[in-house]
């Protein structure tokens, strides 16, 4: 701004950065780079480590096949990708009815006097390490919940996944459990992005429901639900993100991956990614490391993909509101 | 102050009849006493010694703020049309118009934290004693330890004690007062009329505080920098009426020491604290907001020149 | 175990001011209440029944009676009453939900007392795993405790301020490249863990062998984006009005973050830093391909492979002995008190600012 301008241009007064802001701002934008380096190192670090894995099996026969043989160099991630969907599907039907339930309880049928332990007790299991989730799973869970599965295969094998391949096959350490337990363990991730965006429904559109002589289930079904949707998909979409990712309780649970894919939830045999990477690592040959790095770049991508997209819908859910 | 201006103003005849009278300034009132017209004093800086003046005058002589062909933008729509007042040193200036007129902009404007918005612009100049506050002789930061701001919601840090909050501005702005802390602590304090009430208890944190009080705990933090002019974006409106009358005692007895420059919206209160005056109007929605007149107050408030004050002031409009 | 976070720490959030309440005191037959309390205890307890494959009828009524009176007691305390069949139902199927929940919790936690609570002794915490093999009881997880609070300390130190700053740099500053870093943030935020230890092993530990640093290196990856966020939005709870009278007082930006913002936002930025290091500490996975473990105890983080608790309890569940089993169920259990721990600290940071900043308002 000099002096002689009297005219009526307007102008940005300049405020030059000095000193302790220029450095201060500088260090800020070097924080803020870290993120972006860290995601760059991931991307190339990974597929650089996968190009050996690539170079011996082929990229397309990598994806499509499903066999594991490190002395030959053949390796298909095929039915570790399935597994790895297939029990993570198996936890959303496990969590959804239990995580928009529970939502529900404590937005609107918790007395106020346990709202707070409740919320407590949400935030509480999802701080619980997995590795508690999965010891937990294979040692109290796992044969109790074999009558369950009996059950299923003799009453529902009209669907196909519940069938038994034969007749006495193991029960135990199969896709179901595993996913059950994943499932609990993606509740509060899934509650909490449900409770918040059911939340912001207007006031005013629930009391008129209730004052129309609606019931409460009725003002639920009418305005939360419909209100909430979207961000209720998207914080499924997050959980979905999260049991994908899930490695040591599905480890635990799985005691030795499989690597073809199997349909059949109620039996054991099946095998995810993670699982197999925290299995075999250990014991590797660089050729079959490069394998595993492979493999996780193909689950890094996955769940990229999937947890962008929850993140996009729960942001234009929340914009709505 | 000349013996003139200390004698009580009687309503013009060019008033319309059920109007309000000229109020009389803070100036004029007798002392409240018990019983008095405003009931039992709430301790003010005139039951207090007034703290040796060569202490708050290390430097800082109260200034004369010259705005010229002020216009003010946010992005592209302009809110301030070419707006120039003199804010005499010494005295108290106010503010006036209806909101929405660009008083708090043009106010902001006047220490530079009207750039703080990434879209605001200025064209035109300001002075400070002759100084141009945005030519570059000057730092930001030096701009606004020289000319400090009240706010119209009190907001004392709540991480900081009552002590810590007076003495806040000497470490945010990195100022070293070499002079004793806990006298300056006393002499802010009082000249905010505040000490009395919080002298033994300095340690505590700002909170516990009423809103009145809080707003003069804010009043003495900006004092501790020695600002040369203190610009009040409506101080009192979020106060009860005990409070604005002690925060306009305070403002008054301040004027000695440091230009002010006050926006209000209370026509009422600009009369009782201030002796210059500006009216501020929009003259249609959507247009920029402009200085319709300006100068003495007593003659804005019984004899003004443009009708739209006239108007203003007799409550016509508001 | 993800260290995935939506929300402000749950002691920022307020119930209360949260999600208005939307019941309505209305008065209803005390039997209406107890039928439904009976309904939901009797649905829990089946429930339990058929998962736990009880036989017998005394630990399913027993379950069913406790589950009974605290529904009940609820119910009654605060009322519900609605007119259609339906609306009752749904009120049974979500309370069922909520007791099943809290039953989960509590066996899980039940168990892992049961399993690991005779092994505690004080030996445990100053022994190692060295020379005790599946024949030789005793033994302890010593090595894994240092392990878990070098590795997780490390990771600590060198997240908090890059999360904060760069907190700083997305809300107080609002660089040009802070859309940008948000969409890094949020991409971060999903990575597997396991893929985090694949990273650090494919970056650092192929060359040059398993470290305890390198498993605070994964731990910076998985609790760098959480932490960010949460800091964010701690940052952004604080009032404007505090930054422009900061810098109304003649203060450059940088004292109005150092010397305002952040002692405000400090209990905060605590609670949220201890639920991230509280996450942290259960991380198995990455360490897996980072740390890798030892019986050994290894002080050096910077060289060698180091225990830590998830390591020790992981490796030592596999095996088929019950004496190491056992170890393994004491090790998840110290793993579990040291979360609770935290978490209830972290509660109490923030309980306590809470009261000290509302007093008076």
């Amino acid at each position: 701004m000099t002096p002689e301008t009297l005219d009526d241009t307007p102008v940005r007064p300049e405020t030059p950065l000095r000193g302790p802001d220029k450095v201060f701002r500088q260090l800020a934008t070097a924080a803020a780079g870290v993120s972006f380096v860290i995601v760059g190192l991931t991307i190339f670090f990974l597929v650089d480590g996968s190009r050996a894995a690539f170079r011996s099996t082929g990229i397309i026969n990598f994806f499509t096949r499903s066999v594991w043989q490190p002395s030959i160099g053949k390796f298909g991630a095929f039915g570790l990708l399935i597994g790895t969907i297939i029990i993570a599907t198996i936890a959303l039907i496990v969590a959804i009815p239990l995580a928009v339930a529970m939502a529900l309880f404590i937005n609107e049928y918790a007395p106020r006097v346990i709202r707070r332990p409740m919320t407590s007790i949400i935030d509480l299991l999802a701080a619980l390490p997995s590795l508690l989730f999965g010891m937990w799973g294979k040692f109290a869970l796992q044969d109790r919940m074999v009558p369950v599965a009996k059950w299923l295969s003799q009453h529902l094998s009209f669907l196909i996944f519940f069938r038994l391949t034969r007749p006495g096959v193991s029960l135990v350490e199969s896709s179901m459990i595993a996913g059950f337990v994943v499932g609990i363990m993606i509740v509060p991730i899934i509650t909490s992005v449900s409770r918040d965006v059911m939340a912001q429904v207007p006031r005013e559109q629930c009391e008129g429901a209730l004052a129309l002589g609606g019931t409460r289930w009725g003002m639920i079904r009418s305005v939360i639900l419909p209100f909430g949707r979207s961000g209720i998909v998207g914080a499924t979409l997050l959980g979905f993100g999260r049991a994908l990712g899930e490695t040591i309780a599905v480890t635990l649970i799985l005691a030795s991956p499989v690597v073809k894919s199997n349909i059949h939830v109620l039996q054991a045999g099946a095998g995810t990614i993670a699982a197999q990477i925290a299995d075999e690592f250990g014991t590797a040959s660089t050729l079959e490391r490069s394998a595993l790095v492979a493999a996780g770049l193909a689950l890094f991508l996955l769940t990229l993909v999937v947890n962008l997209a929850a993140r996009s819908i729960v942001k234009r859910s929340s914009r709505l509101a | 102050m000349t013996a003139a201006d200390t004698t009580p103003i009687p309503p013009s005849p060019r008033h319309a009849p059920g109007a309000t009278t000229a109020p009389q300034t803070l100036r004029d009132a007798p002392p409240p006493g018990p019983g008095g017209d405003w009931g039992p004093p709430p301790p003010g800086p005139q039951d207090q010694p007034r703290g040796p003046g060569a202490v708050l005058a290390g430097g800082a002589q109260p200034a004369t703020l010259e705005a010229v062909a002020l216009s003010a933008w946010f992005g592209k729509r302009k809110v301030l049309e070419r707006c120039s007042l003199r804010m005499e040193a010494q005295k108290v200036t106010a503010l006036i118009g209806p909101s929405g007129c660009g008083k708090s902009t043009f106010l902001r404007i006047l220490n530079r934290m009207h750039e703080v918005v990434p879209s605001a612009q200025i064209a035109g100049r300001v002075e400070l004693d002759g100084v141009d506050i945005y030519g570059g002789s000057l730092s930001t930061t030096a701009v606004r330890t020289k000319i400090g701001m009240v706010f119209q919601k009190p907001n004392p840090f709540p991480a900081m004690t009552i002590g810590q909050n007076v003495l806040a501005g000497l470490k945010l702005s990195g100022t070293k007062s070499g002079v004793d802390l806990p006298a300056l602590v006393e002499e802010c304090l009082t000249k905010a009329g505040l000490w009395n009430e919080v002298k033994d208890r300095l340690n505590e944190g700002g909170q516990t505080l009423s809103g009145g009080q809080q707003q003069r705990l804010c009043i003495a933090r900006a004092l501790a920098v020695r600002p040369q002019v203190l610009l009040m974006d409506e101080p009192c409106s979020a106060l009860d009426p005990i409070s604005t009358r002690v925060v306009e005692e305070t403002i008054v007895e301040l004027a000695d020491d440091i230009t002010i420059v006050i926006v209000t919206h209370n026509m009422q209160q600009a009369a009782r604290v201030s002796t210059q005056c500006a009216f501020f109007l929009v003259e249609d929605q959507g247009k920029p907001g402009r200085i319709i007149e300006a100068g003495d107050t007593r003659v804005m408030f019984e004899a003004p020149t443009d009708p739209r004050t006239f108007d203003y002031v007799t409550g016509r409009f508001g | 175990m993800t260290l995935l976070q939506f929300r402000p720490p749950p002691s920022t959030e307020d119930p209360e001011s949260d999600t208005p309440n939307r019941r309505r005191p209305v008065t209803k037959a005390d039997v209406m209440e107890a039928g439904y309390a009976a309904l939901a205890a009797v649905v829990g307890a089946g429930l339990l029944r058929v998962v736990f494959g009880w036989t017998g009828v005394m630990g399913t009524a027993v379950t069913a009676y406790l589950l009974f009176l605290v529904a009940f007691y609820l119910l009654q305390r605060d009322g519900a009453s609605d007119e259609s069949a339906i609306d009752r139902l749904v009120t049974v199927a979500i309370w069922s939900a909520g007791c099943m929940v809290v039953a989960l919790l509590v066996w899980m936690l039940g168990f892992l007392l049961i399993k690991g609570l005779p092994d505690l002794r004080p030996s445990f915490f100053t022994e190692d795993l060295k020379g005790h093999g599946p024949l030789n009881p005793g033994g302890g997880a010593r090595a894994a405790i240092i392990g878990t609070f070098e590795q997780v300390g490390l990771a600590t130190l060198v997240v908090v301020p890059i999360a904060v700053m760069t907190a700083i740099y997305l809300h107080e500053l609002k660089g040009r490249l802070a859309r940008p870093t948000r969409f890094i943030i949020d991409a971060m935020s999903g990575l597997p863990s396991i893929v985090a230890g694949l990273l650090v092993f494919t970056v650092w530990v192929e060359s040059h062998g398993f470290s305890g640093v390198s498993g605070s290196a994964a731990l910076v990856v998985l609790m760098l984006p959480t932490v960010t966020r949460t800091s964010e939005e701690i940052l952004r709870t604080i009032p404007d009005s505090l930054r422009e009278a900061s810098l109304a007082l003649g203060a450059p930006q940088w004292r109005v973050i150092v010397r305002v913002v952040l002692p405000t936002a400090l209990a905060g930025l605590v609670t949220a830093v201890i639920l991230g290091i509280a996450r942290a500490v259960g991380e198995t996975a990455p360490m897996l391909l980072t740390a890798f473990g030892s019986n050994n105890t290894n002080v050096n983080i910077l060289h060698g492979p180091q225990s830590d608790l998830p390591l020790f309890a992981y490796s030592l569940i596999r095996l088929p002995s019950k004496a190491q089993n056992d170890r393994a169920w004491t090790g998840a259990l110290v793993l579990v008190i040291l979360v609770l721990v935290l978490f209830v600290t972290a509660r109490l940071v923030s309980n306590l600012s809470q009261r000290k900043l509302g007093r008076g308002r």
